[in-house]
Formats: C-alpha cells, sequence, structure tokens
C-alpha cells in the first residue's frame, strides 16, 4: 500500500517536472532511450545463430566430400574457404547493427 | 562527468599535418602515411624480387620471387577458372592490382599501433562501387542493349517474370553495397574484439593481489585472435578478388 503511494508520487512528481520545465526533465527519457538502444544491440546479436549453423554445415561438406575423394583436396579446401567468408559477411551484418546501436549516437 | 575510451577510437584519422584550401581538405592524416606505406612495399616486393642489373627474374627462383610468383598463379588460375571466355586475360592486371592493394591494407593494419584503412566503409565502398560502374560500363560496351537481359532469366512465364525481375534487381543492386560491408565489417569487428580484451588485460595489470595473476589470461588469449586475424586479413583479399572475377564473368558472358 505504501509502496504504490509512493510510485503515485514519484510518478505525479516527474509529471509535474515535465510540464513545468523547472528543472531539466529531459535526462529521464535520455537515459530510457540509451537503456532501449543497449537493449537493442544485444537483441540483434541473435542473427548470429543462423550464421554459425550455416559455417558448419559448409565444413561438414567439406569433410564429406573429402572423404569421397581426397586427391582434390586443395580445390575443396579453397571453395570452402570461399563459402565460409560469404556466410561470415551475413554475421557480420547483424553484428554491425549491434555496433551501430551500441555507440549511443543520441 | 566520466570519461569513457571506447574501443573504437582507434578508428579516428589524425590530421598529421593540416592543409586546407579554401573549403577543400588536402590535410596528411595517418590514412595517408599508411597509402604511402602501401606503395614503398608493394614496389619494393616486385624491385627486390628481381636481378640488380638485368631486371628480371632468376630461373631457379629464391624467396621472395616465389612469394610473387604464387601471387601471380593464384589470381591467373582465379580468372582462367571463372571468366569463361578468352576476353578474361584482360583483366588480370586489374584483379591483380586490387588483391595486392586489400592484402596489404589488411597486414599493415595488423601491426599494433597502426591504423587499418579497410575498417573504414567509405574506403571499401568507393572501391567497389567505381568497380560496379566499371563492370557496367564493360557490360553494356560489349552487348549494348542486351545488358537488360541480365535481370530476365531464360524460359520463363510471365508472370513468374513480373515477380523475378524486382527481385534480381535489388540483387543486382545489392552487390558492390555486400562486397564492401564484408570487408568493412570483417576488419572492424576484428580489431574492436582485439582492443576489448587488450583492455581487460590492461586494466587487470593495474590491480594487485590474485587480480594481477589473472592479467595474463586475456593477454594468452589475445595470441590466437591474431592468428585469427591474420587469417581473415588473408581470406578477405581473396574472397574480394574471387568475387569480382566472378562478377565479371557475370557481366561479360551474360548468364
Amino acid at each position: 500500500m505504501l509502496k504504490i503511494v509512493c510510485d503515485i508520487f514519484f510518478l505525479i512528481l516527474i509529471l509535474l517536472n515535465t510540464i513545468s520545465c523547472k528543472h531539466n526533465t529531459f535526462y529521464f527519457f535520455f537515459m530510457l532511450v540509451q537503456a532501449a538502444q543497449k537493449l537493442g544491440a544485444g537483441l540483434s546479436t541473435s542473427g548470429l545463430a543462423g550464421a554459425g549453423i550455416g559455417i558448419g554445415f559448409i565444413f561438414a561438406a567439406l569433410l564429406l566430400s573429402f572423404a569421397r575423394n581426397p586427391s582434390i583436396k586443395d580445390d575443396l579446401f579453397r571453395y570452402a574457404i570461399l563459402g565460409f567468408a560469404l556466410t561470415e559477411a551475413i554475421a557480420l551484418f547483424a553484428l554491425m547493427i549491434s555496433f551501430f546501436n551500441f555507440i549511443s549516437i543520441i | 562527468m566520466i570519461q569513457f575510451f571506447s574501443p573504437l577510437e582507434q578508428f579516428e584519422i589524425i590530421p598529421l599535418i593540416s592543409i586546407y584550401l579554401n573549403v577543400l581538405d588536402f590535410s596528411i592524416t595517418n590514412e595517408v602515411v599508411i597509402l604511402s606505406l602501401i606503395f614503398f612495399f608493394v614496389y619494393s616486393l616486385f624491385i627486390f624480387s628481381t636481378k640488380t642489373e638485368t631486371s628480371s627474374f632468376y630461373i631457379i627462383p629464391h624467396r621472395w620471387q616465389i612469394v610473387v610468383e604464387g601471387m601471380f598463379k593464384l589470381i591467373l588460375a582465379m580468372i582462367v577458372d571463372n571468366i569463361a571466355s578468352k576476353k578474361g586475360q584482360y583483366f588480370f592486371p586489374f584483379v591483380f592490382t586490387l588483391f595486392c592493394y586489400i592484402l596489404m591494407l589488411n597486414l599493415i593494419g595488423l601491426v599494433p599501433y597502426s591504423f587499418t584503412l579497410t575498417s573504414h566503409l567509405i574506403v571499401t565502398f568507393a572501391l567497389a562501387l567505381f568497380m560496379f560502374i566499371g563492370i557496367n560500363i564493360i557490360c553494356v560496351r560489349i552487348h549494348g542493349l542486351e545488358f537488360f537481359s541480365l535481370f530476365l532469366p531464360g524460359g520463363t512465364s510471365f508472370v513468374l517474370a513480373l515477380l523475378l525481375v524486382p527481385i534480381e534487381l535489388i540483387s543486382f543492386i545489392f552487390k558492390p553495397i555486400s562486397l564492401s560491408i564484408r570487408l568493412f565489417a570483417n576488419m572492424m569487428a576484428g580489431h574492436t574484439l582485439l582492443k576489448v580484451i587488450a583492455g581487460f588485460a590492461w586494466s587487470l595489470s593495474g590491480t594487485t593481489g590474485i587480480l594481477f595473476l589473472l592479467h595474463y589470461i586475456p593477454m594468452l588469449i589475445l595470441i590466437p585472435l591474431f592468428g585469427l586475424e591474420l587469417g581473415v586479413a588473408l581470406i578477405q583479399a581473396f574472397v574480394f578478388s574471387i568475387l569480382t572475377c566472378i562478377y565479371l564473368n557475370d557481366s561479360i558472358n551474360l548468364h
């Protein structure tokens, strides 16, 4: 009960400050936006999961094809590295969005 | 106020000698120093691997000549494998220069306290954009108005074509963007990761007691990470060149 009264009291205080512009109340929103940015930065790294699976897939295919025909090892490895770099690019696209959120632009 | 030193500070461009002409900025920055270093290294690699009197290669190669011949063979195999016509040989100097340039830029950035140029989006995007414009000009010059058949794979019904052309257009526009962002993101993410872990080691070494003994752990982790960065530098240069060859093939032989 006391907690609810205290919460309502603080809310009315913030509201009055915002309306009257007596103190600099924009720091509340500033901090909230910054917190939301950090949250978004963390959430956007969930795109790395698919990229991890894709990279494992490529090297699984490399192992299987090497087992079938070990004599063309160098060519297979070259194509595997090319595929790895292309898949890694997708992971880094997601990570770039995370970086741009993390350095707080506001 | 608390001062935050972010790990992204290493990517700042610092003017060493500021030269301004009214509005244009011709200052000598640390970027310009790195670019001139690249010219020096690449030039000396090819000059010092030859004989001094006649400036030709030895028949039995010695060490640096093997490196140069290896790069030559790699790029030549790339072009011959990927571009299915005789005209592909014209582009060999271009792809070779591109490969050497990006390789040197990536490798110079690995030296401590140095500056990685390819970790700036503007550098890689300018490179990819001009290459893209050049490839389109080549395509239009060889094929004329048939250039627009790139967007419509043969043998599709009308309804499917209506759906397919916007998708092909979007993937066409995305080519230089993805090429540049791949290189930029790899370099920037790698260097930022190294900086963050080095920051851990640095903060830990400023404490006392048992925490001080723990500061060896980030330093030991840095060693395989540095090897990974070296691998990524080489792979990204190779991937940029091979994708350039594939796009050249797309434009010279329309699909």
